[in-house]
């Protein structure tokens, strides 16, 4: 047996949803907004894997959803089957150039 | 009336809240839910068993259609409801009232049940109003047939009550009632006549007197309207039945009438197999009781013409022998006086002759001059015979008496030619005019006498044609018809044309007529025929038929 604690919040910057996953989008949207206090958007897909990804407004402001839903659907669609949900941790740095006048 | 989209909702429908979880095994009949939002209450939508199939465990809220269900408002006509559906590529549209709140659903297989009903519902109105067609048109083929059977009798029969009487027992066949009458009012509007079918003359007579309008005949009779009844006697307006009156439940009275004026009215009693009288057949009643209006005024008008016709005939037939008469006594009058000429002046004419021969004779010698006055007053004496001989002939043609009328019509016709050396006078005779009546003869030789006065005064013609011609029924074929300008066949007849090549005259009849007047008159008073044709430059033609007997005698 392994016990852990629960981490809170769960998942950090959002969820990829299969199209046969057992939950939907609008139940997994009310659980997320239930757990955490920060707002997620919505990204609806007409995929056959993939049906929609959650993902935090944060996250957006700094990766254009273009190509967050190019990265997704090339490097975790062919990870994932149409029933199953994942999670995103990413890990992202913005380099900045300018100077301050 | 079109149905509605509430007319097609379905009971089978379950409202949930968008987060709860489909519950299949709870509720195996239920394929439709109504989703409802939980925090707010409103609806958000439709799910059917379909979706609920392909995920499961998802909460209504995952199951709703991405793309807004179709609404509609319940008013809608189920063409609309259609037409929704189709656009929208679903089988279920959810209705909403004017407030746009969720009153249920409607889907395309209630719909289809709905429409199949509907059409199962007027098929079933449309066949039996088909077969209400049917039957009415079969009562009015017998109307139809009831009233050309009426017409009928009008053309066999001009008695009103053969009429009536008739007209009634077609109504009652046509209606199906056991009983029927008919009351004819005066023009006082009182009962003058009443017929009856349905009860035989012995039970009729145990009745004992006719209704006198009393009761419910005097209701109907003042009220001039249909009445109905199913049970007569229960009427309080009823007097009741006389005894020995067979009993009478059922009723349907109907005015004769046409154009506001009412000649009776039409009861009837008891129709077949106790039904009541429908509206249908106080219908039919109503349109033949007014046939019988017209049946009746046509009757009483035949009747009437018959009655002018008969005294018109006889003040013909009347003025016919009036002035046949005056023709006989005109004749006996000339025939006295040619026979008073010929017995008195002839005879004193033939003795001064004598006398004046004498004279001649014996003054020859002597008296040179007494010689030459006798032979001039001889010669004035031979002239003045002459004369009477010449009127006595017109009086009466004494030819006409001792040989009959072919010698006594050659004789005019030669003096004819005599007295008019440029006219050729053609005559020709069919038949033989011997036994014809002396009425007949003297008309005849008076007619072609008044044409060749006519001829010789007034035609300027070369050439005239008598034509004579007696003809029998037995006799097939005698002078040609076509010489005859008369309808019918060659029955017993006499015929006579007078034909010129003069110049006729373009009017209907030439002025001056007193001569062609005598001579209509005279062909009138024999029931003759008289046809007097002619065109400017083309010469007259008058011809006269005579219908005869067989024995010769004139017909009247």
């Amino acid at each position: 047996m392994r016990v852990g604690e629960f981490k809170i919040p769960p998942i950090r910057e959002g969820l990829v949803l299969g199209r046969q996953a057992p939950i939907g989008c609008m139940a997994t949207r009310r659980a997320l907004e239930l757990l955490m206090p920060c707002p997620f958007a919505h990204i609806e897909l007409d995929d056959e894997i993939i049906s929609d990804i959650l993902v935090r407004e944060a996250v957006l402001r700094r990766i254009p959803k273009d190509q967050l839903i190019g990265f997704i659907l090339e490097k975790i669609k062919p990870l994932m089957g149409d029933d199953e949900i994942l999670h995103l941790d990413m890990e992202i740095e913005v380099y900045l150039e300018g100077g301050l006048e | 009336m079109t149905p509605s989209a509430r007319d097609v909702l379905i009971e089978e429908v379950m409202r949930v809240t968008d987060e709860q979880y489909p519950r299949p095994d709870a509720d195996p009949e239920c394929v439709i839910h109504a989703v409802f939002s939980q925090g707010s209450g409103d609806f958000l939508g439709l799910v059917t068993a379909i979706e609920i199939a392909h995920y499961p465990k998802r909460i209504f809220a995952d199951l709703l259609p991405q793309r807004p269900y179709p609404r509609i408002r319940e008013d809608a006509t189920v063409e609309q409801v259609h037409r929704m559906m189709e656009g929208a590529g679903r089988p279920v549209v959810a209705v909403m009232n004017d407030e746009d709140e969720f009153q249920g659903v409607a889907t395309r297989s209630r719909l289809l049940e709905v429409l199949l009903d509907r059409h199962r519902t007027l098929s079933h109105a449309l066949q039996m109003e088909k077969e209400r067609l049917r039957r009415w048109s079969a009562r009015l083929g017998d109307l139809n047939k009831a009233s050309g059977a009426l017409i009928g009798l009008m053309a066999q029969s001009q008695s009103e009550p053969n009429v009536v009487r008739k007209g009634l027992e077609l109504l009652a066949t046509l209606i199906g009632a056991r009983y029927g009458a008919v009351g004819i009012f005066d023009d006082k509007g009182a009962l003058h006549d009443f017929y009856h079918v349905g009860i035989g003359p012995d039970e009729a007579e145990r009745i004992g007197a006719l209704p006198t309008g009393k009761g419910l005949l005097g209701v109907v009779v003042r009220e001039n309207r249909p009445l109905r009844l199913t049970d007569l006697q229960s009427d309080p307006r009823s007097a009741g039945f006389p005894p020995h009156h067979p009993p009478m439940k059922t009723l349907l009275a109907v005015p004769i009438s046409d154009e506001g004026r009412i000649f009776g009215r039409v009861y009837l009693c008891e129709k077949s197999e106790g039904r009541p009288f429908s509206k249908d057949d106080e219908r039919l009643a109503l349109t033949y009781a007014h046939s019988l209006a017209l049946a009746i005024i046509q009757t009483r008008e035949q009747r009437q013409r018959l009655l002018a016709e008969q005294r018109a005939t006889r003040l013909l037939n009347d003025n016919r022998r009036l002035t046949q008469c005056l023709f006989d006594a005109q004749e006996r009058e000339r025939r006295a006086i040619a026979r008073e000429l010929h017995d008195e002046l002839g005879q004193y004419i033939v003795a001064m002759q004598a006398e004046v021969e004498t004279i001649r004779v014996q003054s020859e010698k002597q008296n040179p001059a007494i010689n030459r006055s006798a032979e001039a007053v001889a010669e004035v004496l031979t002239r003045v015979y002459d004369t009477v001989h010449g009127l006595m002939q017109k009086l009466r043609p004494a030819l006409l008496d001792e040989l009959g009328l072919v010698a006594a019509l050659r004789e005019m016709i030669g003096e004819f030619g005599a007295h008019n050396p440029k006219i050729h006078c053609k005559f020709t005779l069919y038949g033989n005019l011997e036994e014809l009546s002396e009425t007949i003869k003297i008309t005849a030789y008076r007619i072609v006498q008044e044409c060749l006065n006519n001829v010789a005064a007034h035609a300027g013609a070369d050439l005239v044609e008598v034509i004579v011609c007696r003809s029998r029924a037995c006799e097939k074929k005698n002078a040609p018809c076509e010489l005859f300008p008369f309808e019918g066949g060659m029955e017993s007849c006499l015929r006579l044309v007078v034909e010129d090549n003069g110049r006729g005259f373009s009017k209907q009849s030439p002025d001056g007529g007193l001569g062609i007047l005598g001579m209509q008159e005279r062909v009138a008073a024999l029931g003759g025929t008289y046809v007097m044709e002619s065109q400017a430059g083309q010469g007259v033609r008058i011809a006269v038929n005579f219908p005869l007997q067989e024995t010769g005698e004139i017909e009247r």
